[in-house]
């Protein structure tokens, strides 16, 4: 009994040991998933106004302060750059401070459309609406169309409606009391979303910072609110609104906003991959493992395909320009006697034909893998019913190794959803103009290029004009981009599930 | 080498002739020959498995094949349906006749070979799917396609591998449900379905518990009206209880060959005596 304590006890150490790195594992994954949401999230979250002083030191007598105000998105001391944009004098070096207790309670934040110099977001008041109107009691956020429309009851022949607007407000007596208003529409990109209905002003005329006056074109604003104001209620709306323009905003109308052609551009380049690659990377493998005779050639072929799966991507986007869309593409858009280049442009076939070139090894390791596997009892026991070697691998190698199979698909996913460097070559663009898929023949447009979300958060986090204010969307990309990946793992992980169960082979 | 080997090898095919013509006293009454081996001799890369091999297998009757491990009992076993041909480095001389067919020749068809001479294997290797799927798989694969003629034959299969009073209400469960005794006589059930001429047992009981072990004893002795069975085992109390004939093997050569009475009562080598009586060393 002592002996058997014993050892139970100088076994101890190392479950801790082993249970350790599990939790390290754990911890590292669940910190840099936390991290990412956290940081991602936030972006979303309103954050209230606060006027911030800036001190001056002066090379002789007192110092001399300036007012700014902003909200406040990453907590660390602010560059001479950015105090520079934000129009602040500078002096030799400068000091911030917070004053966070003393808030402009009826400062409205704008989102718009077009940036200006430094965001697209503006902070100023309206000096036109008195800000204890019913306003700030009932709605705190307010939608353009609602706050004009309280701007046309206070005196301003004004008014914009979204699409759709005029149906809902039918029966409402709402309209210009000065009789039917003079429609003039508008050609800006804003105008897909609300159908400008304007008399007299366009610009909404703010005053900011300093008392400098900005002035709005009105067919630009998003939405505005009083972000001093805001209950948690209120916040966790403005956050659910903001979270969903993110998703489904179109890029066109939104430059920062709209990852939702980027999740689409991802999902179908993911999904065209795995068509091409499966069967291509299963009958290699089938070849490989039960075709091909035992000789230094099949085990060189191996060795090759083995270190194929090591060549930087890269290369393969240098490969997938090189061949595929100038030698091709070109060859393509001769055959097809286009004038015009369609084929030998960057595009979405290129890209998931170049990803499928670089999963490919993968997949064929995979397999064949499983088909060494395979217990050559089964084998035998199908040849020795007068099965053909090619009624034995399709009636019976291939179910069995089926989940094997699977995981090939699965590393494969996770490898090419991940991968941005080749795809700069071969297809992914910034902005596409249009998405890859629609309701036009053929649906499906391979040629087009498309966005993909891994290079949307590079180019976010480095070509944008405002990279810092751009940071907290990354970490928001990020979190997304996680999330994609781990959809379409899970449903690869399902599937192989199903065949588990399917080809579940209990004593073998 | 091949000098110092060629005595004794000459003096066993000396040996194993001379026995011939007895044994073809003893057995030729009874029934006409299904397999013979003439001269086999089997060589895995550089080891010689099976050496200058001569047997005469009798048409229904239960041959069962002794030895101690590595003999080259199972690689005799597996010559009479060419598996042999999967081992990568196997040669094979000497002549296979099945039914006076020499089948020891490249031009011989192994696919429709195999489907005359059946194989069990030493442990139960289902397929990876339904108990009716496993059963239907060779009659498929020649291409049964009514479900009626797959049901009757399954059925008739289950039944003559004494399994379908057990399984006949989860035909649709997989295989790998079943127990490592309902799963070797489901392999006996898969192979009698194609109806072979010869059927080929490896060892079918050895994976197996006593009881499990007895019902494939049972099986066996039932099947020999319909086919003849050749069999491989360790277990000498069985292959006094289900066979007719029996052949002792050594060192991949032929010892002794007679009717399972007379070789357990009184064999006639002092290798088979040592063997049968546990002086083996």
């Amino acid at each position: 009994m002592s002996r058997l304590a014993r050892s139970a006890q100088q076994d101890a150490p190392w479950v801790w040991f082993h249970a350790g790195a599990v939790s390290l594992c754990l911890f590292l994954m669940l910190s840099l998933l936390g991290f990412i949401g956290y940081r991602g999230l936030q972006y979303f979250w309103p954050k209230p106004i606060e006027t911030v002083l800036l001190m001056e030191r002066a090379e002789s007598g007192p110092n001399v302060g300036h007012l700014a105000w902003g909200q406040r998105w990453v907590n660390q001391e602010m560059p001479r750059l950015q105090a520079q944009m934000l129009g602040l004098p500078l002096g030799t070096r400068q000091t911030l401070f917070y004053f966070g207790d003393q808030p402009p309670d009826d400062w409205l934040v704008s989102d718009n459309t077009q940036p200006s110099l430094w965001s697209h977001q503006e902070y100023g008041w309206v000096p036109n609406i008195e800000h204890n109107t019913p306003l700030s009691n009932k709605s705190k956020t307010l939608d353009v169309q609602h706050l004009l429309m309280l701007r046309l009851k206070n005196r301003t022949r004004l008014m914009v409606m979204p699409v759709g607007w005029e149906k809902r407000q039918q029966n409402r007596a709402l309209i210009d009391p000065t009789g039917p208003p003079a429609l003039e529409k508008t050609d800006s990109p804003f105008a897909s979303h609300y159908e400008g209905v304007l008399l007299g002003a366009t610009h909404w005329q703010v005053e900011g910072a300093g008392g400098r006056q900005y002035a709005i074109p009105l067919d630009q604003i998003h939405q505005a609110y009083y972000p001093n104001r805001l209950s948690w209620l209120d916040k966790s709306r403005l956050f659910a609104q903001n979270l969903k323009g993110f998703l489904v905003a179109s890029s066109s109308a939104h430059h920062q906003e709209g990852v939702l052609p980027a999740i689409v551009g991802t999902v179908l380049m993911v999904f065209l991959m795995t068509l091409l690659v499966t069967p291509l990377g299963i009958c290699a493998a089938v070849y490989l493992h039960e075709y091909a005779p035992r000789n230094r050639i099949t085990s060189l072929i191996r060795v090759g395909v083995s270190n194929m799966a090591a060549v930087p991507s890269i290369v393969y986007g240098v490969f997938g320009l090189g061949f595929f869309i100038h030698t091709l593409g070109s060859a393509m858009d001769n055959m097809l006697g286009h004038q015009q280049p369609v084929w030998a442009t960057p595009g979405l076939l290129w890209a998931s034909l170049t990803l499928a070139l670089l999963t490919l090894p993968v997949v064929i390791i995979t397999t064949e893998e499983g088909l060494a596997r395979v217990p050559h009892r089964l084998r035998e026991g199908s040849l020795a019913l007068g099965a053909t070697q090619a009624e034995t691998l399709i009636r019976v190698i291939l179910p069995f190794v089926a989940p094997a199979m699977m995981t090939g698909v699965i590393l494969a996913i996770a490898r090419a959803a991940g991968e941005v460097a080749p795809l700069m070559l071969v297809g992914v663009v910034k902005l596409a103009p249009s998405l890859p898929i629609d309701q036009s023949f053929p649906f499906l447009h391979l040629e087009k290029p498309f966005m993909h979300l891994g290079y949307h958060i590079y180019e976010t986090a480095l070509f944008n004009p405002k990279a810092d204010a751009a940071r907290p969307l990354v970490f928001a990309m990020a979190l997304l981009l996680v999330l994609v990946i781990a959809l379409l793992n899970a449903t690869a992980i399902r599937v192989r599930q199903r065949l588990r169960d399917r080809y579940r082979i209990l004593d073998l | 080498m091949s000098d110092l080997k060629q005595p004794p090898f000459a003096n066993i095919a000396i040996d194993s002739d001379e026995r011939e013509e007895e044994r073809e006293a003893t057995v030729s009454e009874p029934a006409a020959l299904k397999l013979e081996a003439q001269m086999l001799s089997l060589h895995y890369a550089e080891t010689l498995a099976l050496d200058n091999v001569n047997l005469a297998i009798p048409s229904n009757k239960v041959t069962v094949c002794i030895g101690p491990s590595g003999c080259g009992k199972t690689t005799l076993l597996r010559c009479f349906n060419r598996m042999n041909d999967l081992i990568i480095g196997c040669r094979m001389t000497g002549r296979i006749l099945l039914d006076g067919e020499n089948i020891n020749n490249r031009r011989v068809d192994v696919v429709s070979l195999r489907r005359r001479v059946g194989m069990v294997f030493q442990k139960p290797n289902p397929f990876p799917m339904s108990i009716y799927d496993n059963v239907a798989y060779g009659l498929r694969i020649q291409g049964t396609k009514y479900r009626r003629i797959l049901d009757e034959a399954v059925e008739a299969a289950l039944n003559a591998a004494a399994l379908w009073n057990e399984v006949k209400d989860r035909l649709d469960r997989p295989a790998a449900t079943l127990s490592g005794g309902q799963q070797q006589r489901l392999m006996i059930a898969r192979a009698i379905a194609i109806q072979p001429e010869v059927l080929l047992l490896d060892e079918p009981a050895s994976a197996l518990d006593p009881i499990s072990s007895l019902k494939v004893e049972e099986l066996i002795h039932e099947l020999r009206k319909k086919f003849t069975i050749v069999m491989v085992t360790h277990n000498m109390q069985q292959a006094a209880r289900v066979s007719d004939f029996t052949a002792f093997m050594d060192q991949g050569r032929l010892i002794e060959f007679a009717t399972t009475d007379r070789l357990f009562t009184n064999p006639r080598e002092k290798k088979t005596e040592d063997y049968i009586t546990g002086r083996y060393s």
